[in-house]
């Protein structure tokens, strides 16, 4: 493919290098494509990835959405619920930096706000998913055989059914709080956790290394935990951090049919899911609680990646 | 979106079809911006963007909202309708005329009109309809119809006969209970009749996909000479409201039906475009159960009343200046609008509040049972759509000023209409009112025991005033009792008032004479109340 | 053959455990069927509302109501809508069409920008171009689907005039058409599913990517571009297919803010609609059609882990 011929000049390049005598662990390549088509040294760095700018700045924001989600309401902030007809869709101005909804609302004191239930919702939910999901899934994907299709044929049920009906008739009788809400996104989101972590386990429980451990008289468990989980988590954890952003949309979502937090306090699906009606004039009632959320979801995940290279004994033979 | 559907089939006008009065005064802040209307011209298609489907079309089974009525005046014509002055007029029917005590109604049908399948219009082809579809148990019209019967006198000429008198009778037959179709077709079809309808009307069905379009195409015997105009009507439902209107700005549909006062608005920016709207009479309500507590006290009420800024609400929905407040259950338009009633509903006052919700704060017999001191609390349901959840965020923050605790609570559609007739809320957002007879209007929402008075608030003086409303015809006669009525309702306060719904009808302005249909002998109609037509009329240029 | 004998117990049960649900929790339900098929309005007559609830057997017990439905689905009869009369078959069937081919061709459309874009994210993993792909992924991903389609709508149909703003048009009736319609829906739902399938593909890959085998590729001197995409790109799709399957299954019943949005006649719209107007029937009806498409696609898809890594079996001698 004549298209991919920078690629192989970037990969040649990569694997043109010098490699220094010390142990090659922990190290990753330069960034192809950086400099002349010199040889470059591997350049160590200290385990958990290489930490530049750009991972500071995604700690930095997702330390601050922590703290705004726990001390929202001891900032010195307007209330966020009060509304304000006159101001009603206000620019960024200094009396409103972030503009005003609707309501003439403030828009940084609800996105603020927002997020400790956004945040809530969404890192609850994906959490049950992920450990319930995932570890189904992996336990199922190994052990095969009967239990794997009787497993496998309950989370169909999860999966199958309309979950609109299941939302309508819980908060129909259990009521509506952030616990029963968030319990009920992440309990439908089991089963595509369990599927994506069986898939990888039934592909890894292939590999040499695994039946390695098995010829050599390991346990069942201990093959679990310490060959096929590690090689599972990335995969599973990557759909995970991407999860959360899709949580935060789907609560808005869920919004529109009455079947979220209730008004007026504010998330931010439930915000995005407002500005539909008012998308030609005030554009910023969307963008604002988007951008939060993408903001976050991103730091998620880049975060999560340098955690990962960290983690990762092994680099790109690539 | 789909709440959007949710929302405008809950609250649609009773009935469809009745029609409303748009006499003489000017009409408050609605435009008719349009262009020369010109010269009639025959043949064309157009395309019609509806705000929902309808699941069936048959009258009796079929469920006719604003958007149903609007196809059904294409396949169907009805007896009678409103015209100009509000008044009950002939339509398809050459004449109705009642008994000296309104409790006979004598139809004189034309001769020569034929169903779509060719099955003539006649009085037994009336009755037949009549017994096996409109009052079979079952049916939605049977509960206008309980126990009226229809008898034929001759060929031509048949009478309705109600069990108590009924002034405002005719107006039901400007709805589906009035709209004759083919007995033939409807026997022949079944069960599947609802989705083949066949009418006397200007056009003659064609095909349905559910969903996606309805199409209908020129009558070409149509009892009318010279109508329709046009060849061939497209209607097409699109259940956001803001897809429809990006909609008629690409050109995909020639004319956008709506009833969001927000929409109707931006409709009015578009070049090329002309605004067909009609201020009619249902009005946006929060209703109070005046059965249960703290609201069974009038003070409470009345201090939730005059703690709201009703300007501020209509602000929110984004009527400012094209909706004008609303004090009464009919519109300014409306020959049963009282001066005297709107003047006497309070104007928002929070000190006048604050002092009567004190009164009942500290009341020692206060009704809700609570300590004397403690603050007023109760639950406000409404629709989960973006600018009602608005609306009841700035009624909450309204009540907190006087310190009245207020539980938001979002419920769909189903769930709200049924907490609303089995009475398990304590106040709700609604709408009141309809383009119907206020005799009609007023019983159900009125009187007890009629399921539809969701507020559970009646009076002695209101029955009287209706038993006597139904036995006059005389139009000054009827205002007077209807405004004693509406003074009667608005002093118990069972419900506060948003606004009223503007209905509007937008077309490409090559499509002529929206609004423009008139009664065969030449008087002219009532317009497009509920933002519907009739099509026969209408005609395009290019 | 075997194996699907050997699956069928498990999706047949798994077909009536949902069905028997979804009965369940929608008679459970707040809400009177026979108020909805009447109108809020003209619930003015309890006669009338008795008389429906009648025909509709709506107050049998609830075990014989199912038990009748069973039976009728025995007979290939999914019964008739509460609200319209037309047969639950004949409306689904209408509508699976529109759901499939928007659903399939947003499917498409992702999987065509994931699978490269996933690829050089994973591997220049850490580099700037992995940088602007994860960020424009979750860009996309921040933009619920309703934004993009109403961006989409001013775009190209308000602004540029290209295509239709709402409205379908069958494929049979005019074929050109038909995907005039269909491109701004599936675009729509493609923005996200995008977004997932890229990062999805990155993580595996950049773990296929660690693998001996590949730098045995290397070693052998195969080109980098045919090593990412013949050597690495199997077994990196494990996720990736799992989750397109059940975006799949997903959207026959689930696009349904797309399709109100673009007035499509689909299942999605369909099946809201009937929750939330209680027409049971069809909501029996479309949950089944749904639960069998999961069924069927799942089971689909696990077949075809074998096609990815063919030491993966099936069957009774399956362990490791």
């Amino acid at each position: 493919m004549a298209a991919l011929q920078p690629l192989d000049d970037a990969a040649d390049r990569v694997l043109g290098l010098g490699v220094d005598d010390e142990p090659s662990l922990d190290v990753i390549p330069a960034p192809a494509g950086s400099g002349p088509r010199a040889r470059r040294r591997w350049r160590f760095r200290r385990a958990g990835g290489k930490k530049g700018v750009a991972f500071w700045l995604a700690v930095a924001w997702l330390a601050t959405v922590a703290f705004c989600a726990v001390f929202a309401t001891r900032l010195p902030l307007p209330d966020p619920n009060r509304p304000n007809v006159i101001d009603r869709f206000a620019g960024f101005s200094a009396e409103h930096p972030l503009g005003a909804d609707s309501l003439g609302r403030d828009q940084l004191s609800r996105v603020v706000h927002a997020a400790r239930v956004s945040l809530v919702v969404s890192v609850s939910a994906v959490t049950i998913g992920l450990v319930v999901g995932g570890i189904i899934g992996t336990a199922v994907g190994y052990v095969r055989g009967r239990t794997e299709r009787v497993v496998m044929a309950i989370v169909d049920v999860i999966a199958a059914f309309p979950a609109l009906v299941l939302l309508l008739a819980v908060l129909a009788f259990v009521g509506r709080s952030l616990t029963v809400i968030s319990v009920l996104i992440g309990a439908l989101s089991i089963p595509i956790y369990t599927r994506v972590s069986r898939a990888n386990t039934l592909s890894i429980a292939q590999r040499d290394f695994v039946h390695a451990a098995h010829t050599l008289g390991a346990k069942q468990s201990r093959i679990l935990f310490r060959e096929i989980l590690p090689n599972v988590v990335p995969a599973v954890a990557a759909f995970a951090l991407v999860a959360m952003g899709l949580v935060i949309v789907i609560e808005g979502s869920l919004a529109i049919l009455g079947l979220s937090v209730e008004p007026p306090d504010p998330t931010w699906g439930g915000m995005i899911a407002a500005s539909k009606p008012h998308l030609e004039e005030a554009a910023h009632l969307a963008l604002v609680p988007a951008g939060a959320m993408f903001f976050t979801v991103l730091s998620l995940n880049f975060v999560g990646d340098t955690l990962r290279r960290g983690l990762d004994v092994r680099d790109s033979n690539l | 979106m789909l709440a959007i559907l949710l929302v405008l089939t809950a609250l649609a006008a009773a009935c469809g079809g009745g029609d409303d009065d748009d006499a003489g005064g000017e009409p408050t802040g609605e435009e008719s911006d349009q262009s020369d209307q010109g010269e009639p011209v025959s043949g064309g298609t157009i395309t019609v963007g509806l705000e929902a489907e309808t699941p069936g079309w048959q009258p009796g089974s079929g469920n006719f909202a604003n958007s149903g009525v609007a196809v059904a005046y294409a396949i169907y014509d009805p007896l009678v309708r409103l015209d100009e002055n509000g008044e009950i007029h002939p339509y398809l029917a050459e004449s109705i005329e009642p008994n000296d005590d309104f409790t006979e109604w004598t139809v004189k049908l034309r001769s020569g009109v034929q169903f779509h399948d060719g099955t003539p219009l006649n009085s037994q082809a009336m009755k037949t309809i009549f017994d096996t579809y409109l009052i079979a148990p079952g049916a939605n019209t049977a509960g206008i119809l309980r126990d009226t019967q229809l008898e034929v006198i001759d060929d031509l000429t048949y009478k309705y006969v109600l069990p108590a008198p009924n002034s405002g009778f005719p107006d039901n037959l400007a709805g589906a209970p009035g709209w004759p179709f083919s007995p033939t077709a409807a026997a022949a079809n079944g069960a599947n009749s609802g989705s083949m309808p066949v009418g006397t009307g200007p056009f003659v069905f064609d095909s349905w996909e559910r969903d996606s379009r309805l199409v209908v195409k020129k009558n070409p015997n149509y009892w009318q000479d010279g109508l329709p105009y046009l060849d061939e009507i497209v209607f097409r439902p699109i259940p956001d409201e803001d897809t429809r209107l990006s909609s008629l700005e690409t050109g995909d549909i020639d004319v956008m039906q709506t009833l969001r006062q927000s929409t109707g608005i931006r409709a009015r920016d578009l070049d090329g475009v002309d605004n067909y709207e009609f201020l009619g009479n249902t009005t946006g309500t929060t209703i109070f159960n005046t059965t249960k507590p703290p609201l069974d006290d009038v003070r409470v009420r009345h201090a939730l009343v005059l703690a709201q800024d009703q300007a501020q609400l209509i602000e929110v929905q984004g009527g400012t200046g094209v909706v004008p407040p609303s004090t009464q259950v009919f519109s300014e338009d409306s020959p049963y609008y009282s001066q005297e009633v709107a003047d006497a509903w309070p104007a928002y006052d929070p000190e006048a509040a604050q002092e009567l919700i004190d009164e009942y704060v500290n009341d020692p017999s206060r009704s809700d049972g609570k300590a004397p001191g403690e603050p007023v609390s109760f639950r406000y349901d409404c629709l989960p759509e973006p600018v009602l959840v608005d609306l009841a965020s700035l009624y909450q923050s309204f009540w907190q000023e006087i310190g009245v605790q207020v539980e938001l609570r979002q419920v769909e559609q189903a769930t709200h209409v049924q907490e609303a007739l089995s009475g398990d809320f304590q106040a709700k957002c609604f709408r009141a009112g309809a383009d119907a007879d206020p005799y009609v209007t007023l019983r159900n929402a009125f009187t007890l025991p009629s399921p539809l008075n969701f507020t559970r608030f009646t009076d002695p003086t209101i029955d009287e005033d209706l038993a006597e409303l139904a036995a006059s015809g005389d139009l000054d006669e009827r205002k007077a009792l209807v405004e004693e009525i509406s003074m009667t309702i608005n002093e118990g306060f069972p419900l506060s008032y948003y606004g009223s719904t503007l209905a509007v009808l937008a077309a490409q302005d090559y499509v002529k004479n929206v609004d423009g249909w008139t009664f065969p002998d030449g008087v002219r109609g009532i317009g497009t109340p509920g933002a519907t037509t009739h099509w026969a009329f209408v005609w395009r240029t290019e | 053959m075997g194996l699907v004998l050997r699956r069928l117990p498990a999706m047949l049960a798994t077909l009536l455990i949902v069905s028997f649900l979804t009965f369940l929790l929608t008679s459970l339900l707040p809400g009177d069927p026979a108020i909805q098929i009447l109108g809020a309005d003209n619930a003015n007559d309890p006669d009338s509302v008795e008389v429906v609830r009648e025909e509709l057997r709506l107050d049998d017990p609830l075990l014989v109501r199912y038990g009748a439905w069973l039976g009728d689905v025995a007979r290939g009869d999914l019964g008739r809508s509460f609200r319209t009369d037309q047969q639950v078959a004949d409306a689904i069937l209408e509508r699976l069409p529109v759901t499939l081919e928007v659903g399939g061709l947003a499917v498409l459309i992702a999987l065509l920008v994931a699978i490269p874009l996933g690829t050089l994210s994973a591997f220049r993993a850490g580099g700037r171009a992995d940088r602007v792909v994860t960020g424009a992924s979750f860009g996309l991903l921040a933009l619920p689907p309703f934004m993009v389609a109403i961006l989409l709508i001013l775009v190209f149909a308000v602004t540029l005039g290209w295509l239709p703003a709402t409205g379908w048009v069958r494929f049979t009736a005019d074929p050109i058409d038909n995907l005039r319609h269909a491109i701004l829906p599936a675009l729509s739902l493609a923005v996200g599913e995008m977004a997932v399938y890229t990062r999805l593909l990155r993580a595996d890959m950049i773990t296929t990517l660690q693998q001996d085998s590949i730098t045995m590729a290397r070693a052998k001197g195969i080109p980098t571009s045919r090593i990412l995409f013949r050597h690495a790109l199997r077994p990196s799709s494990f996720s990736l297919m799992t989750v397109v399957g059940l975006q799949v299954a997903t959207i026959i019943g689930g696009a349904v803010i797309i399709e109100t949005l673009f007035a499509l006649p689909g299942v999605g719209r369909l099946l809201v609609d009937s929750i939330l107007q209680r027409d049971l029937i069809m909501v029996q009806g479309c949950a089944l059609v749904i639960a069998i498409a999961f069924v069927v696609i799942n089971f689909i898809v696990d077949l075809l882990y074998t096609v990815l890594d063919p030491r993966i079996r099936y069957g009774s001698a399956a362990t490791t």
